[in-house]
């Protein structure tokens, strides 16, 4: 149950969400820095779509994707005196950061084969339920676009890869947290217009790597502009 | 606009649902499509079992780990003998928590001294920031729209603090340009939420807030001295209140030698007083909703300029500038 609620109206907990409560972000920061249970869970659940869905696309095996987002989280509980900020966007590139080591050391451990095995419809590599169907929409019923998803997913991975730590945070602010260019030029202490550069190139290295932009590398099918 | 900026404006202009303009540099159309490959990937749902088990999972850790809540842990056990490095150790540790402790009672007396600040106070304006940052990094409009609300009653809470506390005028003006600016912010915020039940929600949350900034003004209106009384009156306008206005006033030299004094606007209500110069004058003899007429004595209004004005029996009030020209009407 989220009891402090501003912190739940997106994602995941937006069904969770009790009653509109007057709590601002940076008092749910402050309370969990006291290691208030409620208030540590309330940014879990803020941030566990967008952790999710990250490291999901960086790893691409739901699998590895539950153990190394439950890292995150419990390093977050146990680090959260070293969070410095009380601003979302802060929080997230602080997160996001946390994700990276976690997804580092997990690559490490892998081959590049071993990496990109998505288990096939239907079997379950770990035992539990909950491994296999990544996708909000029924795609279990249309083969070929289950398949194409997990090739799209597999490309924004290997994609993701190629960018700096930074771009990741820039983009991943962007378009998974819906964050705008002035949180993220504040969370990474720099002026707009930088972050707007940054976020340029990295969606033009993410064109390159996805093969959608012109003369690049690697040919996606279907791709839509 | 360079092509950052421009591919930014698209981006952004998408978020919203707006009218795409057609693009013509590769480039950026490739860039575009990755961007909404990215945003594809909002798609993927968390699996409930997971994020249960997680949450479960943090619950219990979190009860295992200390809870910090301001006070200094005791430090009990035997003591080790002295020189030791643990004592050493602890000591160090010691003057290490009492600095902390110093540091922390700091900032939470700072935090509630500038929680607690009100319009014209000289760390007013750390509230202001801190408010606006709450503002800034709401991502979801739902939230943004909750926060302004939230704002607009804070500030109404001030305002009143600050008439009850009887502060001066600039203090009052203050807090009623901050409830003005939030009022108004809170409109735009929800209106631009997407029509369903979220936006259904916070326009409830919104009439609440403004029905009770209706009260709070009105209640305010007979602590307050004339010039802040005509300020509350405008925003109880801006409200949708019937308040009245002056648009129009005529003073016209009587034969008995007396003035004849006729103002007209609207929403002048039954008993309504003339009010010169801030003070009740005259004799009011007709009044409808849109003229009010007075008599008052040629030695009551000195020459030249002066202010008129109507005051309600509710407390509401309007004022026009006389310029002093008698027989003729004046506008302003």
């Amino acid at each position: 149950m989220c009891i402090i609620s501003i912190v739940c109206t997106g994602g995941y907990a937006t069904n969770k969400q009790e009653s509109a409560s007057t709590t601002t972000f940076a008092q749910v920061i402050r309370q969990a820095r006291l290691h208030d249970e409620e208030a540590l869970v309330a940014l879990y659940q803020r941030a566990l779509p967008v952790i999710y869905r990250y490291v999901l696309a960086r790893l691409g095996r739901p699998d590895l994707v539950e153990d190394v987002v439950s890292e995150v989280f419990l390093a977050m509980m146990e680090s959260i005196d070293d969070l410095r900020t009380e601003q979302e966007a802060g929080f997230y590139a602080w997160l996001i950061h946390i994700a990276q080591g976690k997804i580092s050391r997990t690559l490490r451990h892998l081959t590049r084969s071993e990496r990109r095995h998505l288990p096939l419809p239907g079997t379950h590599t770990t035992g539990t339920s909950s491994t296999m169907e990544p996708m909000a929409t029924d795609l279990g019923s249309n083969p070929v676009a289950l398949h194409e998803w997990r090739e799209t997913l597999e490309e924004v991975g290997l994609a993701l890869e190629s960018l700096s730590a930074e771009q990741q945070v820039i983009v991943i602010g962007r378009f998974l947290a819906g964050l705008t260019i002035e949180d993220l030029a504040q969370a990474l202490g720099k002026q707009p217009g930088a972050v707007r550069v940054l976020q340029f190139r990295a969606l033009r290295a993410l064109a390159e790597q996805l093969g959608l932009a012109r003369g690049s590398r690697r040919k996606r099918k279907g791709a839509r502009v | 606009m360079n092509p950052e900026e421009y591919l930014d404006h698209l981006l952004e202009s998408r978020a919203r649902g707006e009218a795409q303009l057609s693009v013509t540099d590769d480039g950026i159309k490739a860039s575009l499509a990755s961007a909404e490959i990215l945003t594809r990937l909002q798609e993927i749902a968390v699996p409930p079992e997971f994020a249960s088990r997680v949450e479960n999972t943090m619950r219990s850790r979190i009860r295992a780990l200390p809870q910090h809540n301001g006070k200094i842990a005791s430090l009990g056990g035997p003591r080790t003998p002295a020189r030791s490095p643990r004592l050493l150790s602890r000591r160090v540790w010691i003057v290490e928590l009492g600095i902390a402790a110093v540091l922390v009672l700091g900032y939470l007396g700072m935090l509630t001294a500038y929680t607690r600040s009100l319009p014209g106070d000289a760390i007013y304006g750390l509230k202001q920031a801190e408010q606006q940052v709450a503002r800034t990094f709401a991502s979801d409009p739902q939230y943004r729209a909750s926060v302004q609300i939230d704002q607009l009653r804070t500030s109404l809470v001030d305002l009143s603090t600050v008439v009850n506390d009887g502060r001066r005028d600039d203090a009052i003006k203050l807090a009623l340009l901050v409830v003005s600016a939030k009022t108004s912010d809170s409109l735009k915020a929800v209106a631009g939420l997407p029509a369903g039940t979220g936006r259904e929600a916070a326009q409830q949350d919104l009439d609440d807030a403004l029905a009770q900034e209706d009260q709070t003004l009105r209640h305010l209106l007979n602590q307050v001295d004339w010039p802040m009384r005509l300020a509350f009156t405008q925003q109880l306008g801006v409200l949708g209140d019937p308040v009245p206005t002056v648009t129009h006033v005529i003073v016209s030299i009587q034969g008995n030698g007396t003035l004849l004094i006729t103002l007209t606007g609207t929403h002048f209500a039954p008993h309504a007083e003339l009010i010169i110069d801030g003070r009740p004058g005259g004799t009011v003899s007709q009044i409808t909703p849109q003229q009010l007429v007075a008599f008052i004595s040629r030695a009551a209004l000195s020459p030249g300029p002066h202010k008129l004005g109507v005051r309600n029996p509710d407390g509401t009030a309007a004022e026009i500038v006389f310029s002093g020209h008698l027989n003729g009407p004046y506008d302003e």
